[in-house]
């Protein structure tokens, strides 16, 4: 795993686009790695661990391109994240969305996030990043899902989350749970309790146990 | 840390006939160093907090604690003493006295603690007005300069008694986006390196989001205390 | 009380305008309380010198019916120690007799004098047209009234026929001109000793006439008082110049209080209006009183900029007024003039006076920055942080 990982890296740092597709696609093809393994082992630390060697100028160039490749490599994946579904065969659980809060751009955690939803059994929604308010307001009255997942990644944004949090339980008539994550909850594991969030979720362990605590329910 | 700034039980309540309460049962702390920000809604009362804070204004009850020292039952002398040795203020409206130049702007807080105008005091002044960017402003009356640049030199002024607290209530508020960076920048680099405690009142997100901590303020209440 | 000093100087400089506007208006008030108070102050010197600055202003006399004071000399010694402000003591021997002259006789009062005393007050030798004054026995001067009259020559006789029918014949040594007509008519002057040999009344006076210092004119009648003490002699009668020209005093008087009235006013309406600029300064710069409070200055600090504000202006104020008030009566004497060249009204420049003025334009401009100083030191600073 770590060769994986390593090799894996080393595309990421010459941003071979290409080679670095090529190479996560060839490891699932021939099964030598697990779609979560990759989500969690590979892919999560190539976004969170990136180191900003060079120019600090470049960083965030840097890091929207390394995001770029990663994004790519994950809508890749769908028609694995479904097979790992279909293999788990996890009871049916209703409907779960992921959304950004406004202003929010860091979406690529949610986007992974969805993936683990929809493997954990649920309808899984990716709204995206930066979603309207109002909007999605509006879309939980007809959706009605038993699960609002929101990734925060600024922590800035945790003043809006909690807004966001306080009035969904407020309009919404029956027992809906929110989950938070993101770089934001992330050095502090009780902090979710600050914004008003049922559970914090970070890996897909986490999520799993949320889907189980929903069944149990 | 040691907390320099302490706020116990603060209740604001303003008008004696039509009573109008602003803030409810305030409790905060700040570390000493610490870079905060406060932010919420107009109206929200977190001027009124600020200005609570700088002694400026006082609370109908509870306590302020500056540096441990209780300000509530202090004369009006020793608060002055307290403000002008202990906080230093930066507010939107930049507020610098226009019948004098900037480097006079900044020597004010100086001269009004007593001290003499001495070539030390005046070098100094002139380094504080180089760290925020103002070598060639500095002789030019506070009104023959920019937004920019007066905000600027109100910063300096701020520093000039090396006060532990500095207070901005919307030091960015009318300036553009590059100016704002520049202010930011400018706010945290006398945080590190001289070690000074900011409480900044901001509605600009991009300040927010780059302090230690923010605290949120709705309808005189925290509504929320985050921290990095 | 510097920083106040410092901030004022720079409020003031930096609204030149306005400054320059409060300066003149207390200059002119300054100016005109100057030039009135002389002009006033000219009049009146002159009318009473005219009136008594050549006669008694305190004259003893006595109540005797033989109306002779005799043993003078410790009666002169206690008056002379009676009171500092007595500048001036002559004795004379009045009588009076009847002059004839050719063929013209009229009555006329002898009045002799130790002359360089009572030069003194009267100021004979200088008023001497013609000739000399009286210097021996049985000489004597006139007044040219009387040389015109009756065409006397200079050393000419005359005779003079006593109550007692005595006649002695004196010469004229010279006219005298004491712009008083009734006193050029009717009074001929001698030496004492003359009046003395004339009525035959040995080493006595009738009266003793007494000038005051300048300083003392209006109080003439305090210094007769302390004079009745001192001699403490009923037979004597001590009367001033203030009770045998009541009408003159009062007309004094009331043009003395309208003076007074019109600097009362002239400086009230300087006052109001420093005070009012004053106060409208406060609300102008309240904003700099803010943030300087802001800032940690002292409540007493910023009332010190305030008065040092009423302190400058005053001061500037009096300096210009002066100039003004000075250049005013110096234009009004030199342009005013009667045909022969004297001003109209002699002004009666007092630096005294003038000083005063500056002074009290001085003293009332910090008074009236009293107002403004306390509004200032009253000013909450959060009103102005807020407000903004």
């Amino acid at each position: 795993m770590n060769n994986i990982y390593e090799k894996f890296n080393l595309l990421l740092v010459e941003e071979n686009k290409e080679e670095a597709t090529k190479f996560i696609l060839e490891l699932l093809q021939n099964k030598e790695i697990d779609i979560l393994e990759l989500y969690m082992d590979i892919l999560t630390p190539s976004l969170n661990l990136m180191q900003c060697m060079e120019d600090k100028r470049l960083c965030i160039w840097k890091e929207h391109v390394r995001t770029a490749i990663i994004r790519t490599i994950v809508e890749c994946c769908f028609p694995y994240v479904l097979k790992k579904r279909d293999e788990l065969n996890y009871s049916k659980k209703g409907t779960a969305i992921v959304l950004c809060p406004p202003e929010e751009y860091h979406d690529l955690g949610a986007r992974m996030v969805t993936d683990f939803f929809t493997i954990s059994g649920y309808h899984a929604i990716y709204v995206g990043s930066n979603t309207p308010y109002s909007d999605f307001r509006n879309a939980i009255d007809i959706i009605k899902p038993n699960i609002v997942a929101i990734s925060v990644s600024n922590y800035y944004n945790m003043v809006v989350t909690k807004k966001v949090i306080k009035e969904i339980k407020e309009v919404v008539g029956y027992p809906i749970k929110i989950v938070v994550g993101g770089n934001a909850f992330n050095n502090d594991t009780e902090k979710y309790k600050i914004v008003g969030a049922d559970y914090y979720a970070k890996t897909y362990e986490d999520i799993k146990n949320i889907a189980g605590d929903e069944v149990a329910l | 840390m040691n907390n320099i700034l302490e706020l116990k039980n603060i209740d604001k309540i303003y008008g004696t006939d039509i009573k109008t309460q602003v803030l409810y049962d305030i409790n905060l702390s700040f570390e000493q160093g610490s870079f905060n920000s406060i932010i919420g809604q107009s109206g929200s009362g977190k001027s009124t907090l600020l200005n609570i804070i700088g002694t400026l204004d006082k609370p109908t009850s509870g306590e302020v604690l500056i540096d441990n020292n209780n300000v509530g039952n202090m004369s009006n002398n020793k608060l002055a003493a307290i403000r002008n040795r202990m906080i230093g203020f930066v507010f939107q409206f930049h507020y610098l006295l226009p019948e004098f130049t900037a480097l006079e702007n900044v020597l004010m807080p100086y001269e009004i603690k007593g001290g003499k105008i001495t070539k030390e005091i005046v070098k100094k002044a002139e380094e504080y007005l180089s760290l925020v960017g103002l070598d060639n402003v500095k002789n030019n009356l506070a009104t023959k300069m920019s937004g920019g640049q007066q905000q600027r030199t109100a910063i300096a002024r701020a520093l000039i008694n090396e006060p532990k607290i500095i207070l901005a209530d919307e030091p960015t508020g009318n300036l553009d986006s590059d100016s704002t960076e520049n202010i930011y920048e400018l706010l945290r680099k006398i945080n590190q390196e001289i070690g000074t405690t900011f409480i900044i009142i901001t509605h600009d997100r991009k300040i927010a989001e780059k302090t230690d901590r923010i605290i949120e303020i709705k309808d005189g209440r925290i509504n929320l205390d985050i921290r990095k | 009380m510097r920083l106040g000093y410092k901030i004022a100087v720079r409020f003031l400089k930096s609204n030149k305008g306005q400054t320059l506007l409060i300066i003149l208006g207390i200059a002119i008030g300054v100016s005109v309380q100057i030039f009135i108070g002389s002009l006033i102050q000219g009049l009146q010197k002159s009318l009473v010198e005219k009136t008594i600055g050549n006669s008694s202003q305190i004259t003893i006399s006595s109540n005797m019916d033989d109306k002779i004071i005799s043993d003078y000399d410790k009666l002169l010694t206690d008056i002379e120690t009676a009171d500092d402000n007595i500048k001036e003591i002559s004795v004379a021997a009045d009588y009076p007799a009847f002059l004839e002259y050719s063929e013209n006789s009229q009555s006329i009062l002898i009045r002799g004098f130790e002359i360089d005393k009572a030069d003194g007050i009267y100021n004979f030798i200088e008023s001497i047209e013609d000739g000399t004054y009286p210097r021996n026995d049985n000489e004597i001067i006139l007044g040219v009234d009387l040389k015109k009259e009756y065409g006397i020559q200079l050393n000419d006789e005359i005779k003079l026929i006593t109550t007692n029918q005595d006649t002695v014949m004196c010469k004229v040594v010279g006219f005298f001109d004491l712009k008083v007509s009734s006193l050029n008519k009717n009074w001929g002057i001698t030496t004492l000793s003359t009046a003395q040999n004339i009525f035959d009344i040995g080493n006595t006076i009738t009266s003793i006439e007494i000038q005051v210092k300048e300083a003392a004119v209006f109080t003439a009648d305090e210094v007769a008082d302390k004079i009745i003490e001192k001699i403490d002699n009923n037979n004597l009668k001590v009367e001033n110049w203030k009770v045998q020209n009541e009408q003159l005093l009062s007309g004094l008087q009331g043009q003395s209080i309208s003076s007074i009235m019109i600097q009362v006013f002239v400086l009230i309406s300087v006052v109001l209006g420093i005070a009012s600029v004053l106060a409208i300064t406060v609300i102008q710069k309240s904003r700099q009183i803010g943030i300087l409070k802001a800032m940690g200055i002292k409540n007493s600090s910023t009332s010190y900029v305030f008065l040092f504000e009423g302190l400058i202006l005053g001061m500037f104020g009096a300096i210009l007024g002066i100039i003004l008030g000075l250049g005013l009566s110096l234009a009004f004497t030199k342009f005013a003039l009667n045909p022969d060249g004297t001003p109209v009204i002699a002004l009666y420049i007092s630096y005294p006076f003038i000083l005063v003025s500056g002074l009290i334009a001085v003293v009332s401009s910090v008074l009236a920055a009293l107002i403004p100083a306390v509004k200032s030191s009253k000013l909450n600073p959060i009103d102005i942080i807020r407000n903004n």
